[in-house]
């Protein structure tokens, strides 16, 4: 699969993608001021709408059934299915957070995050919300502000150490390590991050920099499991970076004295998460959470 | 220790026909891909697995690998990581949600290893033990080295607690816990978490080989230290594996390799006090520093393999959980460019001598050794062959556990080049496997493709995700609509030496129904002789189960009905399975810590035992099944003071040889009989009925050195269970010693000390007394407290001794009982002459009868006799007192428990004097110390009839473990070497006639002369 492909589907969760462009400023304002349904769908990440078929149930070996369980079929899976696969027409077992809240043929949005996946899944219930028997087709937008507001708290978090956010242009790679004068040779974990530095011209600057400035970017080109999620910049692709100083927890993986002080010197950013390195069409979303912060 | 070794060389020859036998019938393999069913969808590259069995009970088991909260190894859509769990012994596998991790990341954790503690953890909603695992987290982006803890691993609702967290250049943690479980540690987890604590040349020195120990990390707040266990200075750094092997008796070994980056070589550090010292009890020889080098200078194995990376682990070790002096290790080096040699050695003296190989195999890695409960070891690695990845399970198959089974059991046989490692490509199979050993068989994980084609697999092997065999093709769902691309899966197998459903055992402990021992190896339960499922009847019923535990009934002494006795033994299989049958073999013991047990074929003449082996036909259920009323009586001689024992078998799981037969749970090595063997069970619990609530007696306990080397025995004092609410006081102090006590040795001891008796020489007898005094027990309640013979901090033996409460009418009851035993016991055997042995109980119906009958007859006639039996020895356990004591006591109630203590005393009294005329139940164990002193006293060894002892000593001693011989021929046996003895050790005997007691009494008079 190419790169650019995976990182796509990782960042991208197509439902969510479909519905932000379908809520627009709606979502903005529902984020400022969540609705119940917003706040739910934020803190997770399984949503389904579904029906009560049993109370004081599971499915569950695992998990004996109480009165906070509950088995529902499955209508219409919201999120959750790249955790577990599509389950709609399936069923499931809920965790419920209030226990006997609700009664069998009860139909209602569930939020909730994964506890066992068997035979079948269980998942814990942050809360749910009943919908009536003749529902639109279309997800409610509270719904997927709240599902937006979700994927994007991750990139909200890398923005909050950012020191740089642009799109950009790779002008060149190169190890690092081979660069750096005096630097002692030293063994490496197997998880070492091995360290690349690119050299990237600005084509649309969105913090702490202008176009047509040229930034140092380190990036770990590992494939170690540590590292192979991070996207490996190539010449001539274009992303949009967010780009950190070195933080202080993640010195030590600046592998050698050389590597960070060549950091320092060149005024480099590292990018070493998922998120610091979006997929150039993310700029739009990444410049609204920017707003969304301001 | 040579002869320590050539003792269980000699078990592990009959082990090994067990092993055969149990292959060639009941044994089961199974292999099973562990990717649940509601993940079908999932294409992760799972590798690098690690697996982790509960000790308290096989069937739960988690696993780990490289797992991702989605299905497609993008960033976490979670804050929480996925383990593998199952509670069906691997049947079934299931994802629980519960190891940190960050939304967002890119990735669910970094390196992660699991293990289970042996203490429960109390969880309200599933029995389980704790659950401890290391990772390097991906919470933060240091990514620390965590310590995590889980108290119960199945509900999926609370994320592992972190315990620990070390930062800086950390990698590869491999934890391992183990409870102890007796001593001063007991029931505390012992948890050791090796890893490399600054790689990359940022440690001082070089030196990196680190283990975090937490001494007690089921407790709240657990504390952890750092020891470090490289001593050496390195280049830069050791290799990023550090491997802890912790024992019940309180070694740790830990391997390494040292000096990864200069001169790298195997390292073992061994520490004997639960790593407490520092790890320095293993010196190499070349510099006299701490840890033993196993090889030399090593070429490392680099560049990539089958599409995954070399080098970055490939260590493990194991100890054999019967003897802590055995350790082995297994490694990799390199085998030319891309390429890597599996090496397997051992150490039989606790780590100062290492084999060569004892098992190698090119173009292979990912070495994991583990040791059964049987002594077996079994190595599994992961090798390229032919462009496939063979994962292949090796046991050893000889006495000696050093030549392994060719070509072993083949688990699979996949493609290395499809599917490709898009993604995390250097970890395609992962840097380790996992192979654990439980009871007798080997459970293991490893990670391979999941091209479906069971020509590849373990026959019969399993897919739970949704599969189509014929096309060859997975599926994300039943329907088969949405085609899923290949991975790598993790796998799970168990290698049966033993299928569960042939794995009948006898409960070493009964907490009540739904708390007992589940047939583990070793069971947890650290008293594990007080409730037991053996147990003494006085008719031939098996009486009624309280709490699921059978009621016991001392044994009665005398002629006629008075000496018969009935034993009982029940037997259980976790699972159903084919209907079998099952032979209960029951043996008896002199009551205490030590004492060898007898049986039919030692010629005890005063125990016999009447009837055949009972032979339980099992349906196909999983049971309990209870024996029949085995028969057996107690001359009027003997002393009703006893430890009851059974050991079982069936054609296809006979117990661990050798039989308890001639033989004391401990010795003459330290093998954990008893626990280590589900199939053998003992009770060595003696109850003094007092009257009301409360009491207060004194017991007393034969401490028989088993071992064939003088010692000190260091008896431990204390009170567990329910007891404790109950006992108010208690002291075990030496009595009788004809020795001085020796320097720092106490006389005396209170609860939780621990009391040591002195240079005990082979074979010798001392007594101990144990003075317990209860308070507020319910009606027919029980109060004991518990002595254990430790070797180092392993109980191998241990016996209880209390009080039971009853109604004065019943206290009297059984005072009465007592005392018509004892008196009888003196006019058959001690010249008694006053004391009618047919007392009238009928007319003693009350207190005041009672304390007529004490005062006017029993004290009186006790006296009389008493001055014969005197006589013959010296009043060790100051009767005369006893008798005023008793005397002076005003109380019914009182009297009654002083009677109780006046009649132990005299019982304990009688059996001293008899054992003076040599013990039957010591033949074996005199034979095994012949053998032992003329291998190795250089002087005996150097006489030119030593090897004709040594030889015909063997002969014997295997006869007697095998069954093919009983003491009978031990009068035959002495004529054999008796010209020998008397050259070595001059005349002390003829050793002529058919009296064993006497035989074996002079026996080891030349046996005491040779030694000295």
């Amino acid at each position: 699969m190419k790169q650019h492909e995976r990182v796509k589907r990782s960042h991208r969760v197509r439902l969510m993608a479909a519905l932000a462009l379908a809520c627009g400023a709606a979502a903005i304002a529902a984020a400022a001021q969540p609705d119940p349904m917003t706040d739910l769908a934020s803190r997770s990440s399984i949503v389904v709408l579904g029906t009560v078929v049993r109370v004081g149930a599971s499915e569950e070996p695992l998990l004996p059934a109480t009165n906070a369980t509950a088995v529902i079929k499955i209508e219409k899976m919201l999120a959750g299915a790249d955790l577990v696969g599509d389950q709609s027409g399936g069923t499931a077992t809920v965790i419920l957070k209030a226990p006997q809240t609700i009664k069998v043929g009860a139909r209602a949005y569930f939020f909730g995050n994964p506890r066992l996946a068997g035979k079948t899944l269980t998942f814990a219930d942050e809360g749910e919300i009943p919908v009536g028997q003749q529902l639109a087709a279309a997800v409610p937008p509270a719904l997927a502000a709240g599902l937006q507001r979700r994927s994007d708290q991750p990139l909200r978090e890398r923005l909050a150490i950012a020191a740089l956010v642009f799109r950009g242009t790779v002008q060149s790679v190169r190890a690092l390590e081979s660069e750096v004068p005096g630097a002692p040779r030293e063994l490496r974990s197997e998880h070492d991050p091995e360290w690349r530095a690119a050299i990237v011209r600005v084509d649309s600057a969105l913090r702490g920099t202008q176009n047509g400035a040229t930034v140092t970017v380190i990036f770990p080109n590992s494939r170690d499991i540590m590292w192979f999620n991070v996207p490996k910049p190539k010449e001539g692709e274009q992303w949009v970076f967010l780009g950190h100083r070195p933080q202080e927890d993640e010195t030590r993986l600046l592998r050698n004295e050389g590597v960070l002080r060549f950091a320092q010197d060149q005024s480099a950013v590292v990018v070493s998460h998922p998120f610091d390195v979006l997929p150039s069409a993310d700029e739009g979303r990444v410049g609204r959470v920017i707003k969304e912060g301001q | 220790m040579e002869a320590r070794d050539r003792a269980r060389a000699r078990i592990t020859a009959i082990l090994v026909g067990v092993l055969v036998m149990s292959l060639g019938g009941a044994a089961q393999n199974r292999l099973v891909n562990m990717i649940p069913q509601n993940r079908s969808g999932e294409r992760n590259q799972d590798s690098e697995p690690t697996l982790a069995i509960d000790p308290n009970d096989y069937n739960r088991m988690a696993g780990s690998a490289f797992t991702w909260d989605n299905l497609t190894q993008g960033p976490m859509l979670t804050a929480t990581a996925p383990i593998y769990i199952s509670v069906d012994r691997g049947a079934t596998w299931t994802l629980a949600y519960i190891v940190p991790s960050k939304m967002g990341n890119g990735f669910p954790t970094g390196d992660i290893n699991l293990t289970f503690g042996s203490t429960l953890s109390g969880s309200p909603l599933h029995e389980t033990s704790w659950l401890y695992g290391g990772i390097l987290s991906a919470v933060t982006s240091g990514y620390p080295m965590s310590v995590l803890r889980a108290q119960d691993f199945q509900d999926g609702a609370t994320v592992m607690a972190t315990l620990d967290t070390r930062t800086g250049n950390v990698d590869q943690p491999h934890t391992k816990a183990l409870s102890a479980i007796a001593g001063a540690p007991v029931g505390q987890d012992k948890l050791y978490v090796g890893f490399n604590n600054g790689y990359s040349c940022v440690a001082p020195n070089g030196r990196t080989s680190t283990l975090d120990i937490s001494q007690n990390a089921k407790v709240a707040a657990p504390s952890f230290a750092l020891t470090l266990i490289q001593s050496r200075t390195t280049a830069c750094q050791d290799g990023f594996a550090q491997v802890p092997a912790p024992h019940l008796d309180g070694t740790v070994y830990a391997a390494f390799i040292g000096d990864w980056s200069g001169s790298p070589r195997v390292v073992v550090v061994r520490d004997d006090a639960w790593g407490t010292g520092g790890f320095t009890a293993l010196t190499d020889p070349s510099d006299s520093k701490p840890g033993r080098f196993v090889t030399t200078a090593l070429t490392l194995q680099s560049g990539t393999m089958g599409q995954q990376r070399l080098g970055a682990s490939n260590l493990s070790i194991a100890v054999d959980p019967r003897n802590s002096d055995r350790v082995y290790v297994a490694y990799g080096d390199s085998n030319g460019a891309n390429s890597e040699t599996i090496h397997v050695r051992r150490s039989i003296d606790r780590g100062q001598n290492w084999s060569g190989d004892l098992l190698s195999a090119t173009s292979a890695m990912n070495p994991q050794v583990a040791i059964n409960s049987l002594g077996t070891v079994g190595v599994l690695y992961q090798r390229l062959v032919s462009g496939h990845w063979e994962a292949r399970l090796r046991r050893t198959t000889d006495a000696d556990a050093t030549t392994f089974d060719s070509p072993g059991l083949l688990l699979a046989n996949t493609n290395a080049t499809t599917p490709t490692g898009t993604i995390a490509s250097s970890v395609y199979v992962g840097d380790y496997a996992s192979l654990q050993a439980a009871g007798r068989n080997f459970f293991g994980m490893f990670s391979a493709s999941n091209y479906p084609d069971t020509a590849t697999f373990l026959p019969g092997v399993v897919f739970q995700r949704y599969v189509d065999w014929a096309s060859h093709k997975l599926y994300a769902e039943a329907a088969h609509t949405t085609e899923v691309p290949l991975s790598i899966d993790p796998y799970f197998f168990e290698a049966d030496t033993l299928a569960p459903a042939s794995d009948f055992y006898v409960r070493d402990w009964t907490t009540d129904a739904t708390h007992a021992d589940k047939g583990v190896e070793p069971s947890t339960n650290p008293v594990f002789y007080t409730t037991s499922d053996v147990w003494n009847r006085r008719n031939g019923s098996p009486g009624p189960f309280v709490n699921d535990q059978p009621t016991n009934q001392d044994a009665g002494n005398g002629s006629g009905n008075a000496g018969n006795n009935w034993a009982f033994a029940r037997v259980r299989r976790n699972v159903t399975g084919p209907s079998a049958s099952v032979t209960a073999h029951f043996l008896v013991s002199k009551f205490g810590v030590g004492s060898n047990y007898v049986d039919s074929t030692t010629g005890d003449p005063d125990v016999s035992f009447l009837d055949p082996d009972p032979v339980i036909a099992t349906g196909a259920g999983a049971g309990p099944w209870t024996t029949s009323a085995y028969h057996w009586r107690l001359s009027a001689i003997a002393g009703n003071h006893l430890c009851l024992a059974v050991q079982i078998s069936t054609p296809g799981s006979p117990y661990i040889p050798p039989s308890l037969a001639g033989a004391t749970p401990g010795w003459p090595t330290t093998d954990l009989r008893i626990v280590n063997d589900n199939h053998k069970a003992q009770r060595n619990m003696h109850l003094s009925t007092t009257a009301g609530a409360s009491g207060s007696v004194s017991d007393y306990a034969i401490v028989h050195n088993g071992a064939l080397v003088t010692r000190d025995m260091p008896l431990r004092i204390a009170v567990s269970g329910i007891s404790k609410r109950y006992v108010r006081n208690a002291q075990l102090r030496t009595i009788g010693s004809q020795r001085p006590a020796t320097v720092g040795a106490v006389e005396a001891a209170g609860l939780g000390k621990t009391l040591v008796v002195p240079a005990v020489q082979p074979g010798e007898n001392r007594w101990v007394r144990v003075d317990v005094e209860a308070a507020g027990l319910p009606a027919g309640g029980t109060a004991f407290v518990t002595v254990e013979e430790l070797a180092g901090d392993v109980p191998v033996n241990g016996f209880a001794v209390g009080v039971r409460t009853g109604d004065l009418a019943g206290a009297i009851r059984d005072s009465l009982n007592i005392y018509r035993g004892e008196a009888e016991r003196l006019v058959a055997g001690f010249g008694g002459k006053a004391t009618e042995p047919d007392i009238k109980l009928r007319s003693v119906a009350t207190g005041l009868a009672y304390m007529r009958f004490v005062r006017g007859e029993l004290v009186p006639h006790l006296r009389k006799d008493l001055a014969a039996v005197r006589e013959r020895g010296a009043d060790a356990f100051d009767l005369e007192a006893l008798l005023r004591d008793v005397e002076t006591e005003t109380s019914a109630a009182r009297v009654v428990a002083k009677v109780a203590t006046l009649l132990n005393a005299l019982d304990a009294s009688l059996t001293a004097l008899q054992l003076q005329r040599g013990d039957p139940a010591d033949i074996v164990q005199m034979v095994r110390w012949q053998k032992q002193l003329f291998r190795q006293n250089q002087k005996v060894a150097q006489l030119a009839c030593a090897p004709k002892v040594i030889d015909a000593s063997s002969e014997f001693i295997e006869g007697r473990e095998s069954g093919k011989l009983t003491n009978r021929e031990y009068p035959e046996h002495l004529k054999r070497v008796v010209s020998c003895l008397r050259e070595a050790a001059g005349i002390f005997g003829g050793l002529e006639g058919t009296d064993f007691g006497a035989l074996q009494k002079e026996h080891r008079a030349y046996l005491l002369a040779l030694a000295r």
